[in-house]
Formats: structure tokens, C-alpha cells, sequence
């Protein structure tokens, strides 16, 4: 069976990249498009990890985070944040809300790829 | 104020000048009056004295005359007395008649003065003799012709004879001797009287001069003939050593005169002398200097009294007046301290209906003026402020604003770039199908050029936070080994394509250092990425070494160098060596401009050394530890 990888980012054309890209090394992927279904998607799909974009409409990536961290049943499930450049401090925020990684915007899909790898033997 | 200003014009330091004013006008004032009354004090007790001496002068000399007169007339009369009898109408020539007797029985009676009478013939022999005592028994062997006194009466004029102190007797005698001359111009003899001038001393003692003055008789050899005090004539006192019969024995022709000496008690007197003619006495009068001058001294001491009160009079007015012009001064000096020390409210109140009052009340003009000042400066200054500060909440809100504008620019530019990366990788790795070989030519390009766009907006918007004063260090311990290693790991390979020697000469002792690893390991980044682009010879060396407390972090490169007009411009912004450079090189030009920040918000420096033709060194340098950024790099 195959891994299930649950993204969670506002922008249709990431979201479309980071489906392309693990799909195409054969990974299922669930979409959520704001940090308020990222709880409910999780519960649903049961994903074998997360990513997660920061700047998201509703609520935030740190929340949701938090949220998921802070849920028994899903606080297992790795998830890798995806930060941006500009904003200097986000990799401690991040840290601090209970990611298990982070990649930082501008990411490669082949360095992220490598990276999601290492969680997903 | 005078460097009493210094005086914080301290009421301190101010202390020793206080009251000065005062007490030097009081001085003035004080040796005005006091000196002025001291002087018509003396002045009045000069003329006193001259008045009262010249006065005394006139009214002792007077009384001395008065008692030398006195004196002169009893002698005369006795004298008349004798000249009378020796006018006798019986007395033949050698012959004394019993009328003759009688007569002279006659003049021992009603002269009790006379103590006996002795007629001489004009041979000189003695024609009869009586005594108050009874006898008259003629001395036939007297001889008198030889005598003086017989000489003068021979010659027809009366003697006096000198002041005698008989043995017998305790009282002085004189001899009057006349001629007896019958007729007018018939000299039958001489008819002598003996007399005892103790009633001399009567007359003395009757005179007074004032309370206790006295006057008494001295002949001319300084013998003293009457004396209120009898005891001294008893004791038959030689007065010619006293210094004023001594002074009149000297200036003889003086027949009255005053001066001060002390008297036979040694007391001080004023004395008087006037001449007594024919016995050749003075008369002096003498009175004590106290009582003499008793009166002026009474006097002196009476107007001395009243000056001394006057003077005190005057000082204490010169006190008060003081006090009334320095209790204003005071007020005013103290109102002023008041005023200096910002008590604006400071009023005075000085009611001296004077000057002083005028004064004051320009001083609470003035402090009313000042505090008005004040306050109307206040509302401008709160006025002003109020505005300064809607200005800076203006300029703050504007600058918020613009560092949202330029995150949410910089995310809304990069979120399609990213996505154009993403999907070029995308299809270079073959998700939608393996690409043709020209194709995967094509999306080489567009994935440099993308991310060559990606550095510019990174670089403008780093900046434009720097500007802003929004670039914060995140700080974090980190090893410079470390950051050199990736850096060399992340441009090796644009050195090698370009068949570049790259090495790194870094200590593997290095001390760990605290800083913003990130921002640290771009401004290497930058650095080096400069080196390797414009070098197209030779190699590029990363040099790195720690000393005193900084880490010296060096860029070497052979390119072509940099003239030194253009070192201090290339770390301006959009600065490169030239336009051109900017096109053949590609870059922002705003990599060393925002390195130089980085590197100064750490608190180092940076710097570049060059020699065209040769190669550049850009170095900077990092304290090791640092725990706070330095102020705000780059606040315009």
C-alpha cells in the first residue's frame, strides 16, 4: 500500500507541483487548502506525514500545527513546514509549535523529495 | 550677577557680601554725623575754654587788683596817719614839746596798727620814743643818721620799709618812716612808726574769690606778709621758690597778670598777682582749676552728654533706616533666587510706599511677564509635540505599511516564480513525459534566469527591510567552519566550470562564534560569488582566522581589480564598477550594500583591497560572541 502524504497550502499552483512531483514517484496525496481542514483531514486520511505551508488563510500553519500536535491520535504523523524566505525567525516558530522539519520557500521539489524520503522509508 | 553668578549665586556663596550696602552707608552715615558732632564738640569746648580762661583772666586780675587797692589804701592811711602827725604845730627846733607828745599819744590811739613812734632829730639822734607798751624811754645812743629810712625822710618822701619778723613776736612788722615838717619845706626831723601789718591779714581774709579761692600777700623778696591760712605765716614761709612769685620776680615790670601753677598744697590754681605799690608786695589770688573751670567742665560735660545721645540717636536711626532699605533688597534678592530656581509664582510684597515698592512690583510685572512667557511657550512646545508625534505616528504607521507592502510584494512576486521553478523542474525531471534534448536546452535557461529574478527580489526586499529597520539578527551559536564549508559546497561548482582554483585556508580550531548564521553565511555567499564571477583566471580563496575577540573573515581573487575611485563607491547601493559590468555579470548591485549592513549590524566591518590587473580582497570582520545587534545599520 502505498504512502499517503497530506498537503496542506492555499496556492493551487503549489499544490498542483507537490501533487504532480509525489504522485509521480507514487505517493497518495490529500489536499487541504487552509489550516481549518487540515484537522479534519487528518482525522479522515490518516496520513503517513504532513506538509505544511505557513502562510495560510484562516488559520495559520503554526496553529494548525499546534492543533495537530496536540491531538493524541495524530500527534505521531511527521510534519514538515514549509517556511518563507523572507521572514526571518519562522524556523524557531516553527520549532516551537511542534514540526518535526521545515524546508524554506524557495524549496526544490527534488530536495524536498529527498527529504520526505527520509521519513517515509 | 557678577561672578557671584558663579554664584549659583548661591545664597551661599552670597553670605559674606550680605548687608554690605547697608553697613558701609551706615559707616558713611555714622562718621558723617558722629564726626560732624564730634567736631563742633571740640570745636565749642576750644572756644569755651579760650572764653572762660580770658574771662577768669580779666575777673581774677580784677580781684587781685581790687585786693592789691585794698591793701595799698590801709597802708596809705596809716601812712596819712603818720604824715599827719609829723606835722606838728609845737616842735621847735631840737625841742620836742609835751604837745608835741600828746599828739603822738593821739596817733598810738586811734592806730592800732602802729606799735611804737621814734622822732629823730636831724642830727640823727632821738628826740623821743613811744611804745603802745607803755615805755618810751629815748635811746640817746641810737644813732639813725646812717639809716635809710632816715635818709628818704630827710630827703622829704615817706618810707616803706621792708617786711621784718621780730623775735619777740610771731607778727611781721613794716617801719614808715616821714619827714617832721612843722612847715612847708622845713624839715625838723623824722618821725618813724613801726606797723604791724598783722592787720594786713584782715583784710585778706575778707577776701573771697569764689567758693574757695583765696588771695594772699607775699613782699618783694617772696616773704609771705598775710595768708588766709595763718598757720603759714606763723611759720614765717618763704614763698619765692613758688613758681608763679618766682615767675613774677623774673618779669617785674608786669604789675598784674593770670597763669596756672600749682600752689604751696600742690594743688592746681589759676593765679592772679597784682602789684601793691610803695611796700613793694603782691597780692596773689588763687583759685583751684576745678573750680574755676568747674562750670565750663560742668558745661562741656553737659553738651558732651547731649552729643553722645545724639550720636546714639543717629546711629540708631542709621540702623533702622538701614533695616527699612535692606529688608526690601532682601526681599527682592530672595524673590529673584525664588524666580532663578523656577518658581514662577514667586510675588513680592514690599509695602515701603517708596521706591523700593516701585521696584518690586516691576519684579512682578516681569515675573507675571515671564510666567505668561512660559506658559505660552509650554502650549507651543505641547502643541508642537503633540503634532511632532501625530507625525511620527504618521511616519510609523507609513512605514509599517510600507514593510507589509514590501513582505506581501515580495511574497506575491516570488509565489509565481516559484511556481514557474517548480513546474520547470518539474518537466526537466520528466513528470509529463521526457522532454527532447532542445527542450531540456531551453528549460536550462529558464530555470537560471528564474532564479536569477528570485536573487533580485530577495536582494531588494533584504534591503528594503534594512532601510526599513526591520532586518532583526536572529542570533544562534554557530562554527564558521561550518559556514565556510557550505558556502564552498554551494558555489564549488560555478568554480570549477569556470576552471577556477577554489580553496579555503580556515584554522580547524576555530572558537565557536554567536550570530546570525543565515545572514553570515550570505554575506560569504555574496562575496564569494562576486570573486568567482568577475574572476576569469587563477582561484578564489576563502581565508578565515580568529584574533582579539573578532573573526577576520577574506575573499581573495586574481580578477581583473578594482581602482581606488570605485572601492569606497562599490559598497553604495546599485553600485557596481560600471553599468556594464551589471549587464555582463548579471546581479542586483545591491549584494555588497546589504552585506556591509549585515556585517555592521553585527558590529564589524568591512573593507576591500585592490590593485588593478592583480585581484581584490574583501574582507570583514565579526566580533565572536556578540549578544546584541549593534544600532540600526542603514536608518536613513
Amino acid at each position: 500500500m502505498s504512502k499517503r502524504i497530506l498537503v496542506v497550502e492555499d496556492q493551487e499552483d503549489n499544490r498542483r507541483i507537490l501533487r504532480d512531483m509525489l504522485t509521480n514517484v507514487g505517493y497518495e496525496v490529500f489536499e487541504a487548502e487552509h489550516g481549518g481542514h487540515a484537522l479534519s483531514a487528518a482525522t479522515t486520511h490518516r496520513p503517513d506525514l504532513i506538509l505544511m505551508d505557513i502562510q495560510l488563510p484562516v488559520l495559520d500553519g503554526y496553529a494548525a500545527t499546534r492543533q495537530l500536535k496536540s491531538e493524541p491520535a495524530l500527534r505521531d504523523i511527521p510534519i514538515i513546514v514549509i517556511t518563507s524566505y523572507a521572514l526571518s525567525g519562522d524556523e524557531g516558530k516553527a520549532r516551537a509549535a511542534g514540526c518535526d522539519d521545515y524546508v524554506t520557500k524557495p524549496f526544490s521539489p527534488r530536495q524536498l523529495l529527498a527529504k520526505i524520503r527520509s521519513y517515509l522509508p | 550677577m557678577e561672578d557671584e553668578h558663579t554664584s549659583d549665586g548661591t545664597p551661599d556663596a552670597s553670605k559674606p557680601r550680605r548687608g554690605r550696602i547697608v553697613r558701609r552707608y551706615f559707616l558713611i552715615f555714622v562718621t558723617l554725623v558722629g564726626g560732624s558732632l564730634l567736631a563742633s564738640l571740640l570745636l565749642e569746648m576750644g572756644f569755651r575754654l579760650w572764653e572762660t580762661r580770658w574771662n577768669l583772666d580779666v575777673v581774677h586780675r580784677q580781684m587781685a587788683e581790687l585786693a592789691a587797692l585794698r591793701i595799698r589804701n590801709y597802708i596809705e592811711n596809716v601812712a596819712e596817719a603818720v604824715r599827719l602827725a609829723a606835722q606838728p604845730r609845737h616842735v621847735a627846733q631840737g625841742r620836742v614839746s609835751n604837745e608835741y607828745i600828746s599828739d603822738l599819744r593821739d596817733l598810738l590811739r586811734n592806730v592800732p596798727a602802729i606799735r611804737d613812734v621814734v622822732a629823730i632829730g636831724t642830727d640823727g639822734r632821738e628826740m623821743l620814743r613811744l611804745s603802745r607798751i607803755g615805755t618810751s624811754s629815748v635811746d640817746a645812743a641810737a644813732d639813725h643818721a646812717s639809716e635809710p629810712y632816715f635818709a628818704t625822710a630827710r630827703a622829704g618822701r615817706t618810707y616803706f620799709g621792708p617786711v621784718i619778723f621780730p623775735a619777740d613776736s610771731f607778727e611781721p612788722r613794716i617801719m614808715i618812716a616821714v619827714p617832721i615838717e612843722p612847715f612847708r619845706g622845713e624839715i625838723i626831723g623824722v618821725l618813724t612808726a613801726t606797723v604791724n601789718v598783722r592787720y594786713v591779714w584782715d583784710v585778706v581774709q575778707e577776701i573771697r574769690v569764689g567758693d574757695t579761692g583765696y588771695a594772699y600777700v607775699v613782699s618783694n623778696t617772696g616773704a609771705l606778709v598775710a595768708h588766709p591760712d595763718l598757720f603759714l605765716v606763723l611759720q614765717r614761709k618763704d614763698f619765692s621758690d613758688l613758681p608763679q612769685v618766682s615767675a613774677l620776680r623774673n618779669s617785674a615790670q608786669e604789675t598784674a597778670g593770670t597763669g596756672t601753677y600749682q600752689n604751696v598744697y600742690g594743688k592746681w590754681v589759676l593765679a592772679s598777682h597784682a602789684a601793691v605799690p610803695d611796700v613793694g608786695w603782691t597780692v596773689m589770688v588763687e583759685r583751684p582749676l576745678t573750680e574755676a573751670y568747674g562750670p565750663l567742665i560742668a558745661s562741656l560735660a553737659r553738651t558732651g552728654s547731649i552729643l553722645f545721645v545724639a550720636c546714639l540717636t543717629a546711629v540708631g536711626a542709621a540702623a533702622l533706616l538701614g533695616r527699612r532699605v535692606l529688608n526690601p533688597i532682601e526681599e527682592l534678592r530672595r524673590g529673584a533666587a525664588r524666580l532663578e530656581a523656577g518658581d514662577l509664582e514667586t510675588k513680592l510684597t514690599v509695602k515701603t510706599g517708596d521706591e523700593f515698592e516701585e521696584l518690586a512690583e516691576d519684579f512682578n510685572r516681569m515675573a507675571a511677564r515671564l510666567r505668561d512667557s512660559y506658559a505660552d511657550l509650554e502650549k507651543k512646545v505641547e502643541i508642537r509635540t503633540r503634532q511632532l508625534e501625530e507625525k511620527s505616528r504618521q511616519l510609523e504607521l507609513e512605514s509599517r505599511h510600507k514593510s507589509q507592502f514590501l513582505a506581501n510584494m515580495s511574497h506575491e512576486l516570488r509565489t509565481p516564480l516559484n511556481a514557474i521553478l517548480g513546474y520547470t523542474e518539474l518537466i526537466v525531471d520528466g513528470v509529463y513525459g521526457q522532454p527532447s534534448e532542445q527542450m531540456q536546452s531551453v528549460l536550462q535557461r529558464v530555470d537560471v534566469n528564474g532564479r536569477h529574478l528570485l536573487g533580485l527580489i530577495n536582494d531588494v526586499l533584504d534591503l528594503s527591510k534594512i532601510e526599513a529597520g526591520q532586518l532583526t539578527l536572529s542570533l544562534s551559536d554557530y562554527s564558521l567552519n561550518d559556514i565556510v564549508q557550505s558556502v564552498f559546497t554551494g558555489v564549488g561548482s560555478l568554480a570549477a566550470e569556470k576552471g577556477l582554483a577554489f580553496t579555503t585556508e580556515v584554522p580547524p580550531d576555530l572558537p565557536r562564534g554567536r550570530g546570525d548564521e543565515r545572514r553570515i553565511a550570505q554575506v560569504l555567499l555574496n562575496l564569494t560569488g562576486n570573486a568567482i564571477k568577475f574572476t576569469d583566471t587563477g582561484g578564489v580563496t576563502i581565508k578565515a582566522s580568529a584574533y582579539n575577540g573578532s573573526f577576520t573573515i577574506a575573499v581573495r581573487d586574481t580578477g581583473p581589480g578594482i581602482d581606488a575611485v570605485d572601492q569606497a563607491r562599490i559598497f553604495g547601493e546599485f553600485q557596481q564598477v560600471d553599468g556594464s559590468s551589471t549587464r555582463e555579470k548579471g546581479g542586483s548591485g545591491l549584494g555588497l550594500s546589504i552585506a556591509k549592513r549585515i556585517v555592521e549590524l553585527h558590529g564589524g566591518r568591512i573593507w576591500v583591497e585592490s590593485r588593478r590587473g592583480v585581484g581584490s580582497t574583501f574582507a570583514f570582520t565579526l566580533p565572536i560572541a556578540i549578544e546584541q545587534q549593534a544600532g540600526q545599520a542603514g536608518q536613513a
